[in-house]
């Protein structure tokens, strides 16, 4: 995206690439990116450690087959509904008069906010098959539904619905960002609207489209929740049954490495992808002209309302009335503070780890750019593309064999959430940092003061904004993540996301609505003035 | 004959019109300049020749056809009109052959390309993409996929702005070679006065939404047809006479009045109208050099004339009296445009534009 390229143009020039890494920064940083890498290291020693023979013969099954099709096929019905709804609302808001458009901007991107095993939840209370929509048909007759809400279905729309912001908010920033000179060059070269849209309007939304895509596949790879409350079978949930059910360790290691291997391929398709695509670097010369409507405009609202209802309304009234319900009957609301408690202690020294990391990290790569420093720093965003489960598996495996003290303690659970969400941290403490011109730093030497007295007085004051950020965003994604969660806390350590899908795992929906509440009302908005915000306020981008 | 016919044009967004009723004849095979301020309209009347902009009111016809007006909208592709963006909106994702073919009807067409490809000069660059290309050549490029579909004219809004001062003469008379070669209809927009009076064979010039004056970039300069054209292009000063039938009297010397109303009036005197002689000759007013701006070929004195009032004289640089000098300002032997005064109460002598 956009801001990368501009972290690196600013990094590059403010940068001097070669010098010399002091081991004040690079000592923390390479130790860091180990702890990232020994987990993966560890996963593939265990999956092997029958012998390359043993470890083929458990990969190579129609079982894994199954799994891979499974997992390809909803991942790629997940990214192309998504990227229809994407391609849908963010045209609607962005280039037409649509009524109220400025609400439906921001209501198009807020299914972010909500967890994919909450959406499924609210999903399968009202779409299952004797769930709240059947009871309001049963006067009608209607026995039973589908089984819509479940199996592929019930994933599809749970996934889908709740990860489309992915792909919608860098296509309304693209399209926002687009020149209309553009596309009225191709209307004066004799191009209808149509041609012109797929011609030139299209092919400058690609790197949005591929990269918000990549998102929404590596979520789908990496997703438990919603699979496992909608039951469809796929590699996250098949590892996690083949430990937890099974007791089969080998099996399970097994089947982690082949869904790393999935991600890398996805990765790498990807960048095959967009290493072609030459997107505008010219400036809007002025704002975009909006289509009128007309009548079309009854079918637009529909859809974006539409829209709007299912993935917000829907969980408001769902959640709101199994909670009402739960709160009326006096269900173990004691029980719910601990959970939240456990969340926000876990979360937030997860948060706090992460930030310190990444700042030797980010003043290694940015300050200094050997070619050493910018492929630790590549290295560290490894956990993006590690689906939780896995990272928690290896977690596991290394903590029973080599520090059994560790194992089932909250050290190790916040080790993992380190690993996965350090790239959120440090792609803002680098941002920030690459804002920050190095001659602050260099007047502070001359002043007098020593290396660590500069980072002191003058770089953490001036990345703190930036760094403050990047935390929040870990604590609030570390307050949702589940598989790792379920994998690796205390016995006994109940967090709000634990609490959400055991109950709706159970189907004790009243339980399980009180703490979704809960940690909507903690996440949600801040989580819309971190992400959502500033992209609609085209604010995004360095 | 006129290629494009404008009407009584109103473009509006909102409350703010734009255009409040523009009449205007673009003549074929000419390159016609519209210049005026920033907010003028001028690029709103071409966005309404494009069909980029609907017209709240009025007609426009090209070669005879209208085009839009009561009843009557034809939309941008099926206008045949080329257009040229400012920074020349390239499609990045296509080479430069791939952009020009973009416009083609037919496949079979493609010599069009080849032979647009050489009007500009750019035949080695066909597999570049556009941001492998220098600015200059850019604009080249957009030139030569406008021309591709043979349009029936050209249109270029600001072509030559985002572009550096020595590249953009050199483009400038490149574009103007390249037009006249292929015959076009162009209508270019611009802010920049000079450009509009080097490059066009006609001047349209607009202010607050209106025509205010079209004549050849000679006659819009030389004899402006209010003020406020003569404010907008060239500088200058405005002296105070007194029109007294067909003479007009001011401190400078009496010239013809031009058939301006009698009474307070004013004199349109551009720098280069004024001559400085040396201090003990006859006629004109006594003052000295004040002050030097010097171009290179050609410099401009502010003289402060005994009474006070400044004026700036523009004249080749090649053996000037040094500043400070006493010299005698004259006006020039030519006929000069007279106003009537709008505001004589107070006027002073010397006013500068």
């Amino acid at each position: 995206m956009t801001g990368g390229g501009v972290a690196s143009i600013a990094g590059r020039l403010a940068g001097r690439r070669g010098r010399s890494a002091p081991p004040l920064w690079a000592i923390p940083a390479l130790a860091t990116v180990a702890l990232v890498l020994l987990p993966l290291i560890y996963l593939v020693l265990r999956a092997a450690q029958n012998g390359w023979r043993a470890y083929l013969g458990a990969i190579w099954t129609p079982l894994v087959g199954a799994l891979v099709l499974r997992t390809v096929a909803l991942a790629a019905g997940v990214v192309a509904l998504a990227v229809l709804l994407a391609l849908a609302v963010a045209w609607l808001v962005a280039r037409t008069d649509l009524p109220g458009r400025r609400l439906w901007a921001v209501l198009g991107a807020l299914p972010l906010v909500l967890p994919s095993y909450v959406a499924a939840l609210v999903l399968v209370t009202a779409l299952g098959p004797r769930g709240h929509l059947q009871q309001l048909l049963e006067p009608l007759g209607v026995e039973r539904l589908p089984a819509l809400a479940y199996g592929y279905p019930g994933a599809l729309l749970a996934l889908a619905l709740f990860t489309f912001p992915y792909v919608y908010l860098p296509v309304l920033a693209a399209l926002r960002d687009l020149d209309p000179a553009l596309e009225e060059s191709a209307r004066a070269l004799g191009a209808g609207p149509w041609r012109s849209f797929f011609t030139v309007v299209l092919p400058q939304l690609k790197p949005a489209l591929y990269g918000g895509g990549l998102i929404v596949a590596l979520y789908v790879f990496s997703d438990f929740g919603a699979v496992s409350i909608t039951r469809y079978n796929t590699f996250t949930l098949a590892i996690y049954n083949a430990y937890r059910g099974l007791f089969d360790r080998t099996t399970a290691a097994a089947l982690a490495t082949v869904l790393v291997l999935l991600t890398v391929v996805l990765i790498a398709a990807e960048g095959r992808l967009a290493a072609g695509l030459r997107p505008s670097r010219q400036r809007p010369s002025r704002p975009a002209p909006r289509l009128a409507l007309g009548a079309w405009r009854w079918p637009a609202l529909v859809l974006v309302g539409g829209l709007a209802l299912v993935t917000l309304g829907l969980p408001l009234a769902v959640l709101g009335f199994w909670g009402v319900r739960g709160l009326l009957r006096g269900d173990a609301v004691a029980g719910l503070l601990a959970a939240a408690g456990n969340s926000l202690v876990a979360a937030l020294v997860a948060a706090l780890a992460a930030v310190v990391l990444s700042l030797p990290i980010a003043i290694w790569s940015v300050r200094y750019r050997s070619r050493l420093a910018v492929f630790v720093e590549r290295l560290s965003y490894a956990g993006f593309a590690l689906p939780g489960l896995v990272i928690a598996l290896a977690l596991v495996f290394f903590a029973a064999r080599r520090l059994p003290a560790l194992y089932q303690t909250l050290p190790l659970l916040v080790l993992a959430y380190v690993i996965r969400f350090l790239p959120e941290a440090l792609s803002a403490t680098r941002g920030a940092l690459a804002q920050v011109t190095p001659a602050f730093e260099e007047a502070a030497r001359g002043l007098g003061r020593r290396p660590l007295a500069v980072l002191r007085t003058v770089t953490v004051p001036l990345v703190l904004p930036g760094m403050v950020a990047g935390g929040s965003l870990v604590f609030l994604t570390a307050m949702k993540e589940l598989p790792a969660t379920l994998l690796l806390r205390p016995i006994g350590f109940e967090t709000l996301a634990t609490e959400i899908w055991s109950y709706a795992s159970e189907a004790i929906y009243g339980q399980a609505a009180l703490p979704a509440l809960v940690l909507l009302a903690v996440t949600a908005p801040p989580l819309y003035l971190l992400t959502i915000r500033p992209v609609l306020a085209g604010r995004n981008g360095g | 004959m006129a290629l494009v016919e404008i009407r009584d044009l109103v473009v509006a967004y909102g409350d703010h019109a734009a255009l409040k009723g523009v009449d205007l004849d673009v003549a074929a095979h000419k390159l016609t300049a519209v210049v005026g301020p920033s907010g003028c309209g001028k690029t709103s009347l071409l966005r309404a020749i494009a069909g980029f902009e609907v017209p709240r009111a009025g007609t426009v016809r090209i070669a005879g056809r209208p085009v839009a007006g009561p009843g009557i909208w034809v939309p941008p592709e099926e206008r045949r009109v080329g257009m040229v963006f400012q920074q020349g909106a390239l499609f990045p994702h296509l080479t430069v052959w791939q952009n020009l073919c973009y416009g083609l009807r037919r496949r079979q067409d493609v010599e069009r390309v080849e032979r647009a490809l050489a009007l500009v000069g750019l035949a080695g660059l066909r597999q570049r993409y556009p941001d492998e290309l220098s600015g200059g050549e850019q604009q080249r490029v957009a030139l030569a996929r406008a021309l591709v579909p043979s349009p029936r004219l050209i249109l270029l809004d600001e072509p030559f702005a985002s572009l550096d001062a020595g590249l953009r003469q050199h483009l400038r008379a490149e574009v103007r070679a390249i037009l006249e070669r292929a015959r076009m209809t162009a209508v270019l927009v611009t802010h920049d006065q000079e450009e509009a009076l080097s490059v066009a064979d006609e001047v349209v010039v607009m202010g607050q939404g209106r025509v205010l004056q079209v004549g050849s970039p000679d006659a819009v300069y030389r004899h402006p047809a209010s003020l406020a054209v003569a404010a907008f292009l060239g500088d200058g000063q405005l002296i105070a006479c007194e029109v007294e039938g067909h003479r007009a009297r001011s401190s400078l010397g009496t010239v013809p009045s031009n058939g301006a109303r009698p009474g307070p009036g004013l004199l349109l005197v551009r720098p280069e109208d004024l001559v400085l002689a040396p201090a003990d000759a006859p006629g004109g007013l006594p003052g000295h050099i004040a002050r030097r701006t010097f171009y290179g070929h050609d410099l401009i004195d502010e003289v402060v004339l005994d009474d006070g009032a400044a004026l700036q004289v523009r004249r080749l640089s090649a053996d000037p009296q040094p500043v400070g000098s006493a010299v005698r300002v004259q006006l020039r032997d030519k006929p000069f445009p007279v106003y009537p005064d709008p505001q004589p109460a107070g006027r002073p002598a010397v006013t500068a534009l």
